[in-house]
């Protein structure tokens, strides 16, 4: 498969270790981009370690452990584990943003069914779809769509295209997943209702920390670090990201290789 | 908090046997307060809670843990280090190690794996912990 002798490299070496810091008197330089490396990683651990507490401390809570919530309370509660959740969202996609830029992606392949993949994905959007009031309807293959991938990996990126679509869909929509094979390439279709992307923002679309209003009132704040790290994951995988839209259809599509020595199932 | 004031037993359940004896040991009073309310809440743990390495190896010898719960980066004696003097004791073999850890680089995480560790990573919920620990020790 074209690209694997690299990211087989890569996956045996997924993470070199790290240079040490610069010291007084040491001429050796640091490598580039050790100290943004060392920063993102610092900021990472000191954040997720107050949201261990937030969201231990919420699941606690409404467990009732120690004592019964108040039935007014539990949307707060819950509120408060969304927002927390987005928190850790955002320092995981800092993170990988950080690993993209620097060409330190880790990715270990292995061989798996694009099918189960894409059905992980759709299971870890049924929260966020429910509460905007969205339905995400699997169109599975026929049989296996064997892929050779890392499943977290291309899992990730199939959830930042399905949360992107879910969050530019109107209340009572569908976001319709489509799940096949052809032309020695495995496709993940992503199909939503939406407001369609205007023609002028669509250069941008992959763009780090660009994000768009929906234009309806809707508070759709992101870190627009999505889309770009969903492109970045597929295209570590040898595949490619594309899309098509217009207003009540868009359409992004992800295609990886099929595995050597198989066809996958068309549907 | 000293290592014998925070020495407690978390075991409300009823059930007989002896239970599973814990030593947490985490600088961050809250990650040690989530500890003792979810194996509280799971029962079946007797849990000493120690802010540092130098608290847990002292405490160590009379608590006599089956299992060490452990965060990576602690000022003073880290967990790697307070891993290795852990197992320095005598009688080592019966106590597991499982490592806390807000961690996310890649080669931090890869060389605990190699070297056989149980790993849970920050954030971590605490009512499923009882099972995680129980998972590692069976």
């Amino acid at each position: 498969m074209e690209g694997d002798g690299a990211q087989l490299s890569d996956m045996q070496n997924p993470d070199p270790p790290q240079e040490p810091a610069p010291v007084a008197g040491n001429s050796r330089p640091a490598p580039p981009g050790a100290s943004e490396r060392a920063f993102v990683a610092e900021i990472s651990h000191e954040l997720r370690t107050p949201l261990t507490a937030i969201m231990g401390s919420l699941s606690v809570i409404r467990s009732g452990t120690v004592g019964d919530l108040p039935p007014r309370m539990v949307p707060l509660v819950e509120m408060a584990q969304r927002n927390a959740e987005r928190l850790l969202a955002l320092v995981d996609d800092l993170v990988d943003a950080e690993r993209i830029r620097s060409g330190r992606l880790d990715v270990a392949r292995r061989l798996v069914d694009l099918g189960d993949i894409v059905r992980g994905a759709i299971d870890a959007l049924q929260v966020p779809a429910g509460l905007a009031g969205v339905t995400v309807p699997l169109v599975p293959a026929e049989g296996p769509v064997p892929v050779r991938v890392d499943p977290r990996r291309l899992e990730q990126a199939v959830i930042n295209i399905l949360a992107n679509a879910v969050k530019f869909s109107y209340r009572g929509g569908r976001v319709e997943v489509t799940v096949d094979a052809a032309d020695g390439m495995a496709r993940v279709t992503v199909a939503d209702q939406g407001p369609g992307i205007p023609e002028a923002h669509r250069a941008h679309v992959f763009d780090p920390f660009w994000t768009r209003d929906p234009g309806d009132g809707r508070n759709q704040s992101g870190s627009g670090l999505g889309l770009g790290i969903a492109r970045a994951l597929v295209e570590a995988h040898s595949g490619r990201i594309s899309f098509t839209s217009r207003p009540g259809d868009t359409r992004f599509r992800i295609e990886v290789p099929l595995a050597a020595g198989t066809q996958g199932a068309a549907r | 908090m000293t290592a014998a004031q925070s020495e407690r037993a978390a075991d409300r359940s009823a059930g007989g046997g002896r239970p599973l004896r814990v030593l947490c040991v985490d600088d961050d009073p809250d990650i040690r307060t989530l500890v003792e309310i979810g194996l509280g809440a799971a029962g079946g743990f007797m849990l000493c809670l120690c802010s540092s390495g130098g608290e847990a190896l002292a405490a160590a010898e009379a608590f006599d843990p089956d299992l060490a719960l452990l965060d990576l980066r602690m000022p003073g004696i880290d967990g790697l280090e307070l891993r290795r003097r852990l197992e320095a004791r005598p009688g080592r073999d019966r106590c597991r190690v499982i490592f806390l850890t807000a961690a996310t680089k890649a080669p931090e995480l890869a060389q605990l794996a190699a070297g056989g560790a149980e790993i849970i990573t920050k954030p971590f919920d605490p009512m499923s912990l009882a099972g995680r620990i129980r998972a590692a020790v069976e």
